[in-house]
């Protein structure tokens, strides 16, 4: 896998035309829920078959590109994830944090959560 | 029904040794690729027995989950995935999905079914581990009802076929152990009434009263056995013996022939039916619980088994029964068979079921009277109104003296509170024999309607009240044997003597069809019909219209004749005091015999009292209606089915209406100091008609 960096995660608007703005940093989290099943061949060792995943993401260092401001929490928004200019990653997430910061002399920051909505499509 | 294995679970044990497979299955053809192989949840298969922690308890149930994960596939019978969800196996009904747990060698170590009931859960949504409960064989057992187009008699082993059957076949028990050994598969052979389990409502429509698991579970709690299931074998143990000693191991084919298959007529079954008809009552009473004759007995015999060669017979002590039943041979089915039967004819050899005349004793277990004949008893009052200020209580006492024809020792309780006296005037004949005061009254606010110039009188009736009181009428009371006059006040009171002149209600007579009280439940109460007379009136505060009567120390004698029936009127020696309730004459009629029955005593059917004389003189030993709390139909009908025992067949008879559940075999019933096994037959109780039938087990 690629290095994703920070500088690659694009913040498009929930239709994807748009950029919204991009992260200095992300984690991406993926969790998925399992079963365990009879085994048929083992008497000892637990057998389990996978079930639902979801995913979540953090953002810090949000770069705005709209300067009129952007809706946060509650709302939708495709998220991108780049190597150089080339998509790797993409999905749709709701915003269900959000800590902005600013300061006289300095570009407003902040850190987002982003909960996942649907799969992460490797592109 | 064909079940097929549609579904499998297959797992591997714990301990790795064997692969255990839940077979699941359903009625009809394996669809193509079928059966499926599911995925079986961390627990797959698990079963737990009911637990109570009592030792008796007569039926353990095995209830369990069957768990699987329903990823949205299953595995067909060519290894390829196909689509499935859980909603498949959901069971339409208790029998629809039976299920089986087999282990690495294909034996069976649990069956039973899949529990229909309300699923819930994620219609769509996978994976996800769904938990289907399941119930045992026995469970199963509840669904079902007893079949009530069975004849009336079946065994225990019949009953318990009954309840294999019930099971479907798949998980139906292949093998039954009955702790007992030898013993068991004769407790299975013991017959009963099948109609013990069927409701009979007016129109003779039948309804099964029980199913099939209530069946198991009250056969269970007669034979002391607890019903389990353990794989596909059905074991009745029972808990106060070491498990399964000398166990009794059955297949079904066994079971099926120890239960005489489905025909009826090759149960081997022989009982007898008493039908007592044409009530007698002794003293022309409407009073049930009064002395209760039947003029006609009739046996009805039947035989069910003809190869059941029946010889040998020891007639029973004839002192102790009844009606005498001659020997005769009758052929079925090309066998013999020997009855015990013919009624013999009357008077040789016909005995008679005694049914003492009213002694002390038995009068004693009619209520609350104490009563010995001759003594003075004390029971309860007598309360004409209410006392305005004595309430001394009123004392009912009866006296019978045998050896006279007239009544004595009456006896005098003073006045309270200026009440006035009440004479007895006891009359032989025409002749007053005696003045008695016998016993005081308070009066005031005396004023009922009717009192007028009638004269005052007194009436005598036995009831449980007073408008269904039966009234001595005197009827058949001669007048040289009892006589009553009652007077109130004499010539020294104050109250000058009433006007009594008038008899009791009793025509003293009549000579005929006497109808004493003689063995009547006197713990009723005697009625005292008080009318005023224009004198009573008079003396009893004539201004008043509101006023009461109370009499305290209330004392009756009387003689009576001891004989049911004194058709000549002839005075006798009164020393007898008993009569007997005899056979006049008997007929038969194919497998029916048929007996006339009738009172008799000392002076009445002299011929057949005479019958019961011993040739030394003596009364022969007969057995008192009374005994064992028998009401007198039961008597009879015990005496006379009790009549057919023999050293090889022995007739019981349970009394009770509800036979299985309420029996135990550890309570038995004794007849002439037999302990028997209480089987109950059937009985019918119609007013006049009680037929009671009995059978050999």
């Amino acid at each position: 896998m690629a290095i994703i960096h920070g500088r690659n995660v694009k913040i498009y608007n929930s239709s994807g035309t748009a950029l919204i703005g991009a992260a200095k940093s992300c984690v991406v989290n993926m969790d998925a829920d399992n079963f365990e099943v009879a085994s048929e061949t083992s008497a000892t060792d637990k057998e389990y078959i996978p079930g639902r995943s979801s995913w979540t993401v953090e953002l810090s260092h949000l770069l705005t590109t709209n300067k009129g401001g952007i809706p946060l929490v509650k709302s939708k928004y495709v998220i991108s994830y780049m190597v150089g200019s080339t998509q790797v990653y993409t999905g749709t997430v709701l915003c269900m944090h959000a800590d902005i910061q600013g300061a006289v002399g300095n570009l407003a920051t902040g850190n987002i959560s982003m909960l996942g909505s649907g799969p992460l499509t490797a592109v | 029904m064909a079940y097929n294995i549609h579904w499998k679970i297959v797992f591997k044990s714990l301990r790795a040794a064997t692969t255990y497979t839940v077979n699941i299955y359903k009625d009809g053809t394996v669809p193509t690729g079928y059966p499926l192989k599911l995925k079986g949840g961390a627990e797959p298969f698990t079963t737990e027995e009911d637990a109570s922690e009592d030792m008796f308890t007569p039926i353990r149930t095995q209830t369990g989950y069957l768990r699987i994960v329903d990823d949205g596939y299953a595995v067909n019978a060519s290894n390829a995935t196909v689509a499935w969800d859980w909603k498949e196996l959901i069971p339409e009904n208790n029998t629809d999905r039976p299920v089986t747990l087999t282990d690495g060698g294909g034996n069976v170590v649990w069956c039973g079914f899949m529990q229909a009931q309300n699923f819930g859960g994620t219609l769509f949504g996978n994976p996800q581990e769904r938990e289907y409960p399941l119930m045992c064989p026995l469970s199963i057992c509840e669904d079902t009802f007893i079949n009530t187009s069975q004849t009336s008699i079946r065994n225990f082993a019949y009953l318990l076929k009954s309840v294999v059957d019930a099971i479907p076949t798949l998980c139906q028990p292949t093998s039954i152990v009955v702790q007992g050994g030898a013993d068991a598969q004769s407790w299975l052979l013991k017959k009963f009434d099948w109609y013990n389990f069927v409701n009979i409502d007016a129109s003779d429509e039948l309804s099964p009263k029980y199913n099939m698991l209530q069946c198991l579970e009250d056969m269970c709690r007669f034979w002391g056995w607890t019903a389990r299931m353990k794989a596909k074998t059905l074991y009745l143990t029972c808990a106060e013996d070491s498990a399964e000693v000398n166990a009794l191991s059955l297949t079904y084919a066994n079971l099926t022939s120890l239960a005489g298959g489905t025909d009826a007529g090759t149960v081997s079954a022989m009982f007898s039916t008493v039908i007592l008809s044409g009530a007698i009552y002794a003293s022309n009473s409407n009073e049930d619980s009064m002395i209760r004759g039947y003029n006609k007995a009739t046996v009805k015999s039947d035989c069910n088994k003809a190869e059941d060669e029946v010889t040998g017979f020891m007639p029973k002590s004839v002192e102790n029964y009844l009606i005498h039943l001659e020997p005769t041979r009758e052929t079925y089915g090309g066998k013999n068979v020997d009855w015990y039967g013919d009624l013999a004819g009357f008077p040789n050899t016909s005995l008679g079921i005694k049914s003492p005349l009213l002694t002390g004793w038995a009068l004693a277990q009619y209520g609350s009277f104490t009563y010995v004949s001759g003594e003075e008893v004390k029971g309860n009052a007598i309360r004409i109104k209410k006392s305005y200020s004595n309430s001394t209580n009123v004392y009912l006492s009866l006296e019978t003296t045998f050896d006279h024809n007239w009544c004595t020792d009456f006896f005098t309780t003073g006045i309270d509170n200026g009440g006035f006296q009440l004479h007895g005037n006891i009359y032989q004949g025409t002749s007053r024999v005696n003045d008695y005061v016998e016993g005081s009254a308070i009066f005031d606010h005396f004023g009922w309607t009717g009192c007028g110039k009638k004269s005052m009188y007194i009436r005598f009736g036995i009831g449980t009240d007073r408008g269904s009181a039966k009234w001595f009428t005197g009827t058949g009371w001669q007048s040289t044997v009892c006589a009553f006059k009652v007077t109130v006040g004499n010539e020294d009171d104050i109250l000058r003597p009433l006007d009594t002149s008038i008899d009791p209600d009793m025509n003293v007579s009549a000579i005929k069809h006497i109808a004493p009280p003689h063995d009547s439940p006197l713990e009723g109460k005697i009625f005292i019909d008080f009318l005023g007379s224009d004198d009573l009136l008079y003396i009893l505060h004539p201004t008043s219209l509101e006023r009461e009567f109370y009499i305290t120390g209330f004392r009756v004698d009387f003689s009576k004749s001891k004989d049911f029936e004194n058709t000549d009127g002839v005075t006798r020696d009164e020393t007898q005091t008993e009569m007997y309730y005899v056979a006049t004459s008997a007929s038969r009629t194919g497998q029916e015999w048929n007996a006339d029955c009738a009172f008799a005593s000392e002076n009445n059917m002299k011929h057949g009292y005479g019958v019961l004389i011993n040739p030394d003189g003596t009364l022969m030993e007969t057995a008192q209606y009374g005994q064992n709390n028998e009401h007198p139909e039961q008597h009879l009908a015990n005496r006379v089915a009790a009549y057919w025992e023999t050293s090889k067949r022995r007739i019981y008879a349970e009394l009770q209406t509800n036979a299985i559940a309420d029996i135990n075999p550890r309570n038995t019933t004794t007849m002439d100091g037999t302990p028997l096994y209480p089987i109950a037959i059937s009985r019918e109780w119609r007013d006049d008609i009680t037929k009671i039938t009995f059978l050999e087990i």
